[in-house]
């Protein structure tokens, strides 16, 4: 009975967001303020309406309800609680009601921190908002239904998936979702701004920290999506532009993008047409994200024949593409830039050129995560690009983005001069020469590798160059000590400082993709006990196997001695394992044996096992500087915060002339 | 059991109908107040250009910028401020002079985000657009 009163909320949930839907687009044509105060009545009454049926789904998924089809499928009596209340989003109607239910919360928020705020834009937004949401319940209640119940009550539910019962499985997708769904509000923004015809920086001033907070838990999403890999995959990597993993890449680059050239909107009041195309874009990528991994489109495009989720999505993307360009076409006269750029040597230029890569490297990756299917559709046959492709494309362009990602700062807006240029640049490329030749002489791999790690040093000299000449100016001025200074310049300046820190932790990234992609070892080895293999300067000695009861599993492990070539120190030990599933004996999970040191990780996968245990098959990798890619999430989300974080501004500005302005966010 | 979990589920449905339709069945004048969006415009353009001042100084402060570039941006910038000043001025007429005003605007801007003055000591001529030695 209670799961179908989860589908009734459902439902009521849809009648409502298709009524707050067209109240919010009503409500702001005929700026009707009662149409508008409904439309956002509506949002938090669908929030509501969500939680209470994700709540029901929970309950069920942690009291064993077996009659419910999407927990049979995804659970069972023995597996963990905490994987029990994963299972929401780990299977294709739970997902979609969790993603209804972030979008739900997300506009739960937007529409209590802006009710009195840009009266003209937030009825569409609203509007917008809750035709996402429309679309989400559609699919819940017409396609995906998560209360669907079986004519019998089973013993035992078919499990979850071997491969998502891992801890980084739990909160990646959480995190991922957050930064997906919550691109929806900038766009959202976007739209209203177009259709109230209020494009001038309001809607920019006002979209920023809510594009920063979802580009946020999209990079710790994407990143920990990455650790997943490298943890539960042991193939010895962390990122293999899988289409999965590119679907939500595609939007990073272009929120990305859009980050950066909503900046020149708001300093210049230029790039109006571009910004809001880069929104879309975002949004349409999260939908056509959403859309590709649920499908079965790139595996093989008869899938989406079978898919009964795929029509709506394809309905939705029509309407996301043709809407909004109609829109676009309408208010084209309205976009026009203010100014221009002033000269190529500044900092909105050099901003551009970096929309432009970022652009161009969405398009290789768009082109080369839909290429399988556009050969399966002209030639009938699937042909893959994989990798290669898309290190050879797009490394060089990333290259050129950290190239300009140094370059940028060291230019000020609107104009730099030479000699200003030369004293800029002068101890970055000192600092860039160094590390080049450092690298050439003591760890030569090739030329990429040298110019890769120069860059990187050339950007990351750059940063400290312009934090320690922002400490040493306020210095100068307040006469602080170093500390208070550097804790002064990013509380009082946290969107430049928060964005050079942004920009350290990309860097720490770069250096960790060279070291993997550069300097890795690697070798394939069947080891007796006592027996030892050395690779890398590192020496290890396999031990013996053991096995070990979870609850819905058996874990066997190898245990490895690892000492040091060299010196024959010992480091430490090394645990592969293999777990194997009561409900999936055929699908053994990899559990890499691990040690991490800030120079390199040691890295052992447990191929198989013969003679009872006595000799076992590994792979083992040395993976150069990988921990510094986890030290650069971290970085790169600290960066964001701080760049984000409201800070001691100006009340009193905008309320010089006596009053204060609606619609100006705090 | 049952029968009150059907009539919880059947209350909160109505109850959230209800909430959603009630603000359209509410008797009023249905128009939103007016926004007064050339003032919130131009105090907004204002606050950028003061913001671009700011930024420029910082720019100027740590050598990004040089001393004839500085001079001709910073006058240009100020000249737009003062402008927009004007305007303001004229659909709020409650201020003194517009010259004052615009310094007192930087200093507070200054104060409040970042207390930087430029490169000598602060002091910035107003009219030359540079810095005073």
């Amino acid at each position: 009975m209670i799961f179908d009163i989860g589908y009734m909320i459902l439902i009521t949930a849809l009648a409502l967001a298709i009524f707050g839907m067209i109240a919010g687009l009503w409500g702001g044509y005929k700026r009707n303020l009662n149409l508008t105060e409904s439309s956002y009545h509506a949002i938090f009454a669908v929030a509501g309406l969500v939680a209470v049926a994700a709540v029901i789904l929970w309950y069920g998924l942690l009291t064993d309800q077996f009659q419910v089809k999407y927990i049979w499928n995804h659970s069972e009596r023995s597996l963990p609680t905490f994987y029990k209340f994963a299972a929401l989003w780990g299977g294709q109607a739970g997902s979609l009601l969790f993603w209804a239910l972030l979008l739900s919360g997300y506009s739960a928020i937007v529409g209590l921190a802006f009710r009195r705020k840009q009266q003209a834009i937030m009825p569409y937004v609203n509007s917008v908002l809750l035709a996402t949401s429309t679309f989400f319940l559609a699919l819940l209640v017409f396609a995906a239904n998560p209360f669907e119940q079986v004519n019998f009550v089973p013993a035992d539910g078919r499990g979850l998936n071997p491969l998502l019962q891992n801890y980084w499985m739990v909160i990646h997708p959480v995190m991922l979702y957050l930064g997906y769904v919550g691109m929806v509000v900038p766009f959202a923004f976007a739209v209203g701004a177009l259709a109230s015809r209020k494009l001038e920086r309001d809607w920019v001033r006002a979209v920023r920290r809510w594009t920063l907070i979802p580009w946020m838990f999209l990079s710790i999403g994407i990143i920990m999506g990455s650790q997943w890999a490298y943890m539960e995959l042991g193939w010895g990597g962390y990122w293999a532009w899988d289409p999965v993993e590119n679907a939500s890449f595609l939007p990073w680059l272009t929120g990305t993008a859009f980050l950066h050239s909503i900046i020149i909107q708001e300093q210049r009041g230029i790039l109006k047409v571009w910004n809001v195309v880069l929104i879309w874009l975002t949004y349409f990528l999260v939908i056509l994200g959403t859309f590709t991994t649920r499908s079965g489109i790139l595996e093989s495009v008869h899938s989406f024949a079978r898919s009964n989720i795929g029509p709506f999505f394809l309905g939705f993307l029509i309407i996301i593409v043709f809407g909004f360009l109609w829109l676009l076409f309408n208010r084209l006269h309205l976009l026009r830039g203010e100014t221009e750029i002033d000269s190529m040597a500044s900092r909105e230029a050099a901003f551009l050129a970096n929309n432009w890569l970022f652009a161009g490297l969405a398009f290789t990756t768009l082109w080369g995560t839909f290429f399988p299917m556009f050969s399966e559709i002209i030639t009938g046959s699937r042909i893959s690009v994989a990798a290669p492709f898309f290190n050879k494309v797009n490394g060089p362009l990333f290259l050129l983005l950290v190239i300009l990602m140094g370059v940028g700062p060291l230019m000020g807006w609107r104009r730099t001069s030479l000699d200003a240029l030369r004293k800029q640049f002068t101890w970055p490329l000192i600092a860039a020469a160094a590390v080049g030749i450092f690298v050439a002489i003591l760890f030569p791999s090739g030329l990429y590798s040298v110019i890769g790690l120069a860059v990187c040093a050339f950007a990351a000299a750059t940063i400290i160059q312009e934090f320690t000449r922002g400490v040493l100016a306020r210095r100068r001025t307040s006469g602080d000590n170093v500390l208070t200074a550097m804790a002064n310049l990013l509380r009082r300046n946290g969107r430049r400082y928060g964005g050079y820190t942004v920009h350290l932790g990309i860097v720490l990234i770069g250096v960790a993709i060279i070291g993997n992609e550069f300097y890795q070892s690697t070798t394939n080895v069947t080891l007796a006990e006592g027996e030892s293999v050395e690779l890398a300067g590192y020496v290890l000695t396999f031990e013996g196997l053991t096995d070990t009861r979870g609850s819905n599993f058996t874990e066997i492990g190898a245990h490895l001695n690892v000492t040091s070539a060299r010196t024959g120190k010992e480091i430490g030990t090394v645990v592969p394992k293999r777990n194997i599933y009561d409900k999936a004996p055929d699908q053994p999970t990899s559990e890499v044996g691990l040690q991490i040191r800030p120079t390199e990780d040691v890295y052992v996968v447990l191929n198989g096992w013969e003679s009872a245990g006595r000799t076992a098959t590994f792979t083992i990798y040395i993976n150069p500087l990988t921990i510094w890619l986890w030290i650069g999430g971290i970085v790169l989300a600290l960066g964001t915060m701080i760049s984000a974080w409201p800070h001691p501004r100006r009340k009193s500005e905008i309320s010089l002339a006596g009053r204060t302005p609606m619609g100006v966010p705090a | 059991m049952l029968w009150i979990i059907l009539l919880f589920g059947i209350l909160l449905s109505i109850a959230a109908v209800i909430y959603v339709i009630w603000p359209v069945l509410r008797p009023s004048d249905s128009l939103f107040f007016e926004e007064d969006d050339p003032l919130t415009e131009l105090i907004n353009r204002k606050d950028t250009v003061l913001q671009a001042i700011k930024d420029l100084e910082f720019d100027y402060q740590v050598g990004k910028i040089d001393d004839e570039d500085f001079e001709r941006l910073n006058a240009q910038l100020r000249r737009q401020a003062l402008g927009l000043l004007k305007q303001i001025e004229k659909i709020a007429p409650d201020t003194t002079n517009l010259e004052q005003k615009l310094e007192k605007s930087i200093a507070k801007h200054r104060r409040v985000e970042d207390s930087r003055p430029s490169r000598q000591n602060g002091a910035v001529n107003v009219r030359a657009g540079k810095p005073v030695s």
